[in-house]
């Protein structure tokens, strides 16, 4: 048995409401969030001030970085970013001046070891033939799965700004 | 070599770069590594991002990925989803229900019981044995504080003023040398704490990089004035939207850009700490991965010297120098040493300087060498030695630093058995400037569980100095003994440069007036701490966070490079006192303001025995699900509870608070909820009237 109440002190007012008094949906209605911009925006282009860039876009080979970037989104080629090898072995080069930025920076927990995309990236380059991309305008934002949606503690507005 | 392995190899290390820094985390992270137990926490916190945001965000690895279709990436990245979605549901099975303390842990005793007893000695202490003569023939026990070049410093400097000012004014004539204009030497902090600051920087060999201002470019197009948090974030967003940027920092500082909010919180939890060990101040986040308190390694600046020529741009920090004035109508900067710099677009983030007391600054300097403020990193090494010497420290101040380093130093001092920790303020609990008085009250209760001494509704009457430690007396009639005080009680914005540059500083709240462009004057902004800026919803303001500067310092670069954006998107802050508090808000969380907080009750079906008189009302009342209004003035032994008597107490482990003004919501704080700051950003966005504000908690879902 219980129910929710009250205390009042002075201007400050308690509530204690317990699970089932939260129970039922709440009646307030807040606009839809906008979705969150990520890597590409809506119309095609790069958000080059996405954090989930993690600073890439502005270290010490960002302008190679984005060239590289930008060279394998536009590409055209069969197979998709066939046409960046120079772009991508400038930033790899740079890359190398840079170990301390670009290899262990700010991590250093994260490494090789747990990075899914070990397991993901084929090793014997030779034989893997890439897919042809079918969607030549990334769409931005990939529907994560259902269970992960965040509920109405939308993380869009975080990013209006 | 192929193209593809070129590819393969660039992108995976793209790839393990971004994974690295992304934010891209479940909505609630594993066990808490600060703390030995467990409970949700904060997201990410330490990028440069708006805390909390775009959680489901593609990082560059999905795009990259995602546009790379191999035969088996596919299902990679899909796993990769599954495995975040598996941790997420694992974690809401059990999120906060973990938040007890380990039995063990707990403080039998009141901690304030040997202080009551007008404590007179101290921790018994021991002089290394080789411990040499010190300076202060006034401290038998120096030696131990000769590793400390600081401290043996001041007492050169505040003894001795001679030998150090020959010395500093040595350095600062070399330096000089080959300057035109006479310079004051490294440093000569815009915080004005001049003479003993500089020398102690001659001294203690901090020199300016690049050793000279003429080495520094004559002109830049992005200039930053101060090296913070605000600055680092310009930055970001300056080279963002141009990507060929040249920016220069002048900072007064003598270290890289960093962030704060560690140097209480984190960084006291690192196991086996110290200057040696830990130079590049790693500690290790909520969220699990250890990083540095600085933003990027060395290696991602460029020399000064060499900024003018890089191709590319990039980021310079002219550390050690002071900015004197700007010529906002000229576009130039003109240094202490008179050295100028033009710019096309300049923004100033200078920051604040802890306020200290006036009885403290007034002080005789044997008591003034046990004063400090804190802020820096080398305050926190200075800090780390006392406590690592089991050494007794008292806190004077109430508010985020203050309360946030009790805690943090109340649990060093239990892990390594040592010194008592005190925490001296005359408002009656903690936090009082943002906690509602019952939360605060609360809360110091809590705080005196673990171990800190708090003793509210006090202030220092007198300090003097004994052989070895300080002497506080206090209004009342309390005598407490002390190894050091850290004076905690707020800080003021630097805006020294103000007056020789014409700029307006605003007369209540203090810091440059700029608009809501964060624009003072044509192509000059003004980002962070030292920023009063104009809210369109929330009117004039001035923050003081960590949040705020990212936000703000990210806006800035922005219109820097010409977006013309206004301040909209609203900064957050966030704090952690101890294993049992930690709380995120928004807004205006001022506790003069009106609030309504709502709290979560365990229902019946929790198998928990709270025995709190909530619990007894509750049974007292027919049953009915009424809320009941219990008035002050009816009960009001709720109001002046004993804090010791932990059993009467409600339980405030969870809830919302919302702030009000005009009845509309402008501020809200999360207390023990965390990944809500979305949430509550768009309410207060609404700026709106709700007629029933337990409606509006419900969103927040405080039993989840």
């Amino acid at each position: 048995m219980s129910f929710s109440f009250c205390k009042q002190f002075g201007k400050d007012k308690v509530i204690f409401v317990t699970k089932e008094d939260h129970a039922t949906p709440s009646t307030i209605e807040l606009p839809a969030p906008e979705p969150a911009e990520g890597v590409i925006t809506k119309d095609g282009n790069i958000n080059w001030s996405c954090p989930c860039l993690g600073g890439m876009a502005t270290g010490p080979c960002g302008v190679d970085f984005r060239e590289a970037f930008s060279c394998f989104q536009y590409s055209k080629a069969e197979p998709k970013g066939s046409d960046c090898f120079e772009a991508f072995t400038k930033m790899r080069d740079c890359f190398q001046l840079y170990p301390t930025v670009y290899n262990k920076a700010n991590g250093g927990i994260d490494d090789d070891d747990d990075d899914p995309l070990a397991d993901a990236l084929p090793v014997d380059t030779s034989s893997e033939v890439p897919v042809k991309e079918d969607q030549p305008a990334e769409s931005g934002a990939p529907a994560p799965p259902a269970e992960v949606v965040p509920s109405q503690t939308s993380s869009a507005v975080e990013k209006a700004q | 070599m192929s193209l593809w392995t070129v590819m393969y190899s660039a992108i995976r290390r793209a790839h393990i770069l971004a994974r690295k820094r992304t934010i891209v985390q479940p909505s609630y992270q594993h066990a808490a590594p600060v703390f030995d137990l467990q409970r949700s926490c904060h997201g990410k916190l330490y990028e440069m991002a708006p805390a909390n945001s775009s959680k489901y965000m593609p990082t560059a690895k999905q795009v990259f990925f995602k546009s790379v279709k191999y035969d088996t990436s596919t299902s990679g990245t899909l796993l990769d989803w599954q495995k975040q979605s598996d941790i997420d549901k694992h974690m809401s099975k059990d999120p906060c229900r973990l938040m007890t303390k380990e039995p063990g842990k707990q403080p039998a005793e009141d901690p304030c019981e040997q202080f009551k007893r007008m404590r007179l000695k101290n921790d018994p202490k021991q002089c290394p044995p080789s411990g040499s003569a010190a300076p202060d023939g006034g401290d038998g026990c120096n030696g131990k504080d000769s590793g400390d070049p600081n401290k043996s410093l001041k007492l050169t400097c505040l003894l001795g003023a001679l030998a150090a000012m020959v010395a500093g004014g040595l350095i600062a004539w070399f330096l000089a040398s080959t300057k035109n204009d006479d310079n004051k030497g490294a440093g000569g902090g815009s915080d004005g704490d001049n003479n003993s600051a500089d020398a102690k920087r001659g001294v203690s060999g901090l020199v300016t990089s690049p050793d000279s201002s003429e080495k520094l470019p004559k002109h830049v197009p992005y200039l930053i004035i101060g090296g913070g948090t605000a600055a680092f974030s310009a930055f970001r967003s300056i080279k963002s939207n141009d990507a060929k940027a040249k920016v220069l920092i002048v900072s007064n500082e003598y270290h890289k850009p960093y962030m704060r909010p560690p140097l209480s919180k984190e960084l006291w939890y690192t196991p086996n700490t110290n200057e040696k060990t830990n130079k590049d101040y790693r500690f290790k986040q909520w969220a699990g991965s250890e990083r540095s308190l600085f933003f990027e390694p060395d290696e991602f600046f460029v020399d000064p010297e060499k900024l003018e020529e890089s191709v590319n741009g990039g980021i310079a920090v002219a550390q050690g120098f002071s900015v004197q004035k700007v010529d906002a109508q000229n576009h130039t900067v003109t240094l202490n040493d008179g050295y100028k710099i033009t710019y096309d677009e300049c923004l100033i983030a200078t920051g604040c300087a802890p306020k200290n007391l006036p009885m403290f600054r007034d002080a005789a300097p044997s008591v003034r060498e046990k004063v400090m403020v804190y802020r820096t990193p080398d305050d926190f090494d200075r800090l780390l030695r006392y406590a690592a010497e089991k050494r007794s420290i008292t806190i004077v101040g109430n508010g985020f630093i203050g309360s946030e380093l009790a805690c943090s130093l109340a649990h060093y001092s239990k892990e390594n058995d040592g010194g008592k920790i005190y925490q001296v303020f005359q408002e009656s609990g903690n936090m009082s400037k943002v906690l509602p008085n019952y939360l605060s009250r609360w809360t110091m209760a809590k705080m005196k569980n673990q171990g800190v001494c708090v003793i509210p509704n006090a202030s220092i009457k007198s300090a003097t100095r004994d052989e070895e430690s300080l002497k506080l007396e206090l209004n009342n009639g309390m005598t407490l003994l002390s190894d050091i005080v850290v004076v905690c009680v707020g800080c003021s914005p630097n805006t020294n440069l103000a007056s020789p540059s014409k700029l307006e500083v605003d007369r209540t709240l203090g810091g440059f007036v700029v608009n809501a462009e964060l624009e003072a004057r044509r192509n000059l902004y003004v980002a962070g701490d030292a920023s009063c800026f104009y809210d369109p919803l929330l009117g004039r303001r001035r923050v003081e966070h960590h949040d705020h500067s990212v936000v703000s310092g990210k806006l800035a670069g922005e219109n820097m490079t010409g977006a013309k954006k206004p301040y909209v998107h609203q900064s957050m802050f966030w704090s952690d006192l101890g294993p049992e508090i930690g709380y995120e808000g928004i807004g205006l969380a001022d506790s003069s303001l009106p609030t309504v907080g709502i709290f979560a009750l365990p229902s019946a079906t929790d198998a928990r025995s709270s025995t709190d008189n909530l619990t007894v009302n509750r049974e007292e009342d027919d049953g009915s699900k009424h809320t009941i209004i219990v008035d002050e003035k009816s009960n009001s032994d709720v109001v002046t509870w004993d804090d010791d008597a932990h059993g009467e107490q409600p339980d405030y482990g969870r809830g919302v608070i919302f702030y009000l003004k005009n009845e509309k919501i402008v501020g809200v704080l999360m207390w023990n909820l965390f990944s809500r700051v979305g949430l509550a950003r768009t309410i207060i966005n609404q700026n709106k009237k709700y007629d029933d504000l337990n409606e509006v908690a419900k969103l927040f879902e405080i039993h989840s």
